[in-house]
């Protein structure tokens, strides 16, 4: 029965668009695309349309090179990739975060390269901690709310937003769930399988991915008390995403597991849920600004650094792996900082520079066994 | 007890076969393709050298890039706990090591029970590593042995911009155009290397002893180039290539006690 469920989870993970086009051909909708972080799901999906997470991929990267720098991350050229490969071929839409400097220019060439019916960008507040963020966030929210009414032709009635919200806090909810039970046996599921289940809520119709998770986690919740919870060396990793998956793997097959992390396709993708009651768009606006620290934002104090030491402590992690893309300038600003407030609390990390399509994986194979044979037997719990 | 640690490194497979403490004997192959191949052939050379037969050896731990690759081994280490293991045998009081071999480079920090505390390795580049010594020897005609020698008796520090091997090599031959002196491009041809060895060092954070292992130890202008960019003596096994071998080995030691 689990292997059954989790087969569906790996084979959208390993076939991200199969659903959408599925979905499409259904309902007859139109699928918008989003790319990472933080873009409101939820008025996409109160506006009758599928989102999509545009997940990067591992092959012809190098197509994008004609139309974006060498020094764009591979996540942003793999994703642009996509669309020129012509894999994209089911969406209506595309929304881009402003979240750093290649977000912020990539819509434009993105129009170029492969105009979209749909095509906006969300634009973020970088400095959160500003009184002014939520009643500029909250306009901006506004403004995506009525361009998506635009384009579908109707109006987002707060109901159906609230509905939507409820939906999204239902899952998120049952995330978090499954996290914890994936914490207390890691080896059940082992970390790809963890990453990949969170990681497939963005390719599939919220309604069916929900009712899928719940089945897992009624299932995992039932066998727990079976099985005997397997000794794994217990790490956080730290990052935008999970990328190359393969790391994942490397960790599971090293000993290690990871049991924490603070990235857009892991934690900080379920971690918050937006209000149910008062109105919707001020609620999405709250989530938002409850989000966890991110390298994305940019408060004065990177509560960032203090954040992974207490997430370090509260889940009895034996080290940190900081896993940044090449070229992550938001991340590499930080990551100063984020070690300095490791070592003070003398917890060791160990930080991999990555790439979607090119990463020499053995070479990283060693770096973490390496890193699993330093720390093993300093954690003080699971 | 008898025990061995083979290190399959990208250029040189290396044994090292210790009886209670001591090394009976060591081996080293071209690596090649077939690391199984190179790995049972070396092993077949050092039991020969220390008149014993594979069953006398009681357990065997591969390191190195090819350490899957060893059919006959009982266990594995990273390349980075066996170096920090065999260097911290020979030199108990090493802290620092570095470990720069054929085509990676790397420096370790250990405490005083020899357990590594912070590591980094060279990404992707063989501009920190022994394989840059050999394309620029290959560059100025000489073998690459001669480089360590021939450098040693430069008296002017050439500098050398390029941080890549390829470009490097382009800069050696501008350099030989331009009349330099062989034994000065050699140097700093060894100071470029260094620097971006020790970039690692002190991302880890020096700490005295240093001790230098893996192949380019071997090469005395490299070690000068250490000791200058550092400015700290550094310790220098009689046979850096083989500690990481050696370390293994000792890993090897420790495993046999456990099932013992």
């Amino acid at each position: 029965m689990i292997q059954d469920l989790l087969a569906e989870f790996v084979e959208a993970v390993n076939f991200p668009g199969r659903h959408a086009r599925e979905w499409k051909k259904e309902h007859g909708g139109r699928v918008i695309g989003w790319l990472p972080a933080d873009v409101p799901e939820e008025l996409i999906h109160a506006a009758g349309f599928m989102p999509f997470g545009v997940p990067g991929g591992h092959s012809g990267v190098g197509l994008a090179d004609a139309h974006l720098q060498g020094w764009v991350c591979s996540l942003a050229r793999s994703c642009l990739a996509l669309a020129v490969q012509g894999q994209l071929e089911f969406l209506d839409g595309l929304i881009i975060p402003h979240i750093c400097d290649t977000t912020r220019m990539l819509g434009g060439i993105w129009q170029h390269v492969h105009p979209l019916p749909f095509m906006e960008y969300y634009r973020l507040p970088r400095q959160v901690e500003r009184p002014s963020a939520r009643r500029y966030l909250q306009a901006e929210l506004q403004r995506l709310k009525s361009r998506l009414e635009e384009f579908s032709g109707r109006e987002i009635s707060p109901e159906q937003l609230n509905r939507s919200i409820s939906l999204y806090n239902r899952s998120r909810s049952l995330l978090r769930t499954l996290s914890r039970l994936h914490r207390e046996n890691p080896g059940r599921l082992g970390s790809r399988m963890f990453y990949d289940v969170v990681k497939s809520a963005m390719f599939m119709p919220r309604e069916k991915y929900t009712g899928l998770l719940e089945k897992l986690v009624n299932c995992i919740q039932k066998e727990k008390m079976e099985r005997p919870a397997s000794v794994r060396i217990p790490l956080l990793l730290s990052g935008a995403v999970a990328e190359p998956p393969e790391i994942l793997d490397m960790i599971d097959q090293a000993g290690g597991a990871v049991v924490a992390d603070d990235m857009q396709t892991g934690y900080r993708y379920f971690a918050v849920d937006a209000p149910e009651d008062g109105d919707p768009l001020a609620a999405l606006a709250v989530r938002q600004l409850n989000q966890i620290p991110g390298a994305l934002f940019d408060p004065r104090n990177n509560p960032r650094a203090a954040f992974l030491v207490e997430k370090a402590r509260n889940h009895g992690v034996a080290g940190v792996i900081f896993l940044h893309l090449k070229y992550c300038e938001p991340e590499n600003y930080d990551y100063y900082d984020n070690q300095q407030a490791l070592d003070r609390a003398g917890i060791p990390g160990l930080r991999l520079e990555t790439e979607l399509g090119t990463s020499s994986l053995e070479q990283m194979r060693t770096r973490l066994q390496a890193f699993l044979e330093m720390v093993e037997g300093t954690a003080d719990g699971g | 007890m008898i025990t061995a640690g083979v290190d399959v490194g990208n250029k040189f497979t290396k044994v090292v076969i210790l009886g209670d403490g001591r090394v009976l004997a060591k081996s080293a192959v071209l690596s090649g393709f077939d690391q199984a191949a190179a790995s049972e052939e070396a092993m077949a050379a050092a039991l020969d050298k220390a008149g014993i037969g594979r069953d006398d050896v009681q357990h065997i731990t591969a390191t190195g890039a090819g350490k899957n690759e060893v059919p006959f081994a009982r266990s594995t280490v990273t390349e980075v706990g066996a170096g920090a293991r065999g260097a911290l045998y020979l030199f108990p009081a090493a802290r620092t090591v570095v470990d720069v071999g054929a085509e990676e480079g790397r420096a370790l920090k250990c405490n005083e029970q020899g357990k590594i505390v912070d590591f980094a390795i060279n990404e992707k580049c063989a501009a920190g590593a022994g394989s840059f010594t050999e394309a620029m020897a290959r560059a100025l005609e000489i073998a690459v042995e001669e480089m360590g020698p021939l450098s040693l008796q430069s008296t002017r520090a050439v500098p050398m911009n390029a941080q890549c091997a390829v470009f490097a090599e382009s800069e050696v031959v501008s350099l030989i155009h331009a009349k330099t002196p062989k034994e000065d491009i050699a140097h700093a041809v060894h100071d470029a290397i260094a620097s971006r060895v020790i970039s690692m060092v002190r991302r880890v954070g020096l700490e005295k002893d240093l001790a230098l292992i893996g192949g380019l130890a071997y090469n005395a202008g490299f070690v000068r180039s250490m000791e200058e960019g550092l400015e700290v003596k550094a310790q220098v096994p009689e046979d850096p290539e083989y500690v990481t071998a050696l370390g293994a080995a000792l890993v090897a030691a420790e495993k046999a006690g456990e099932e013992a």
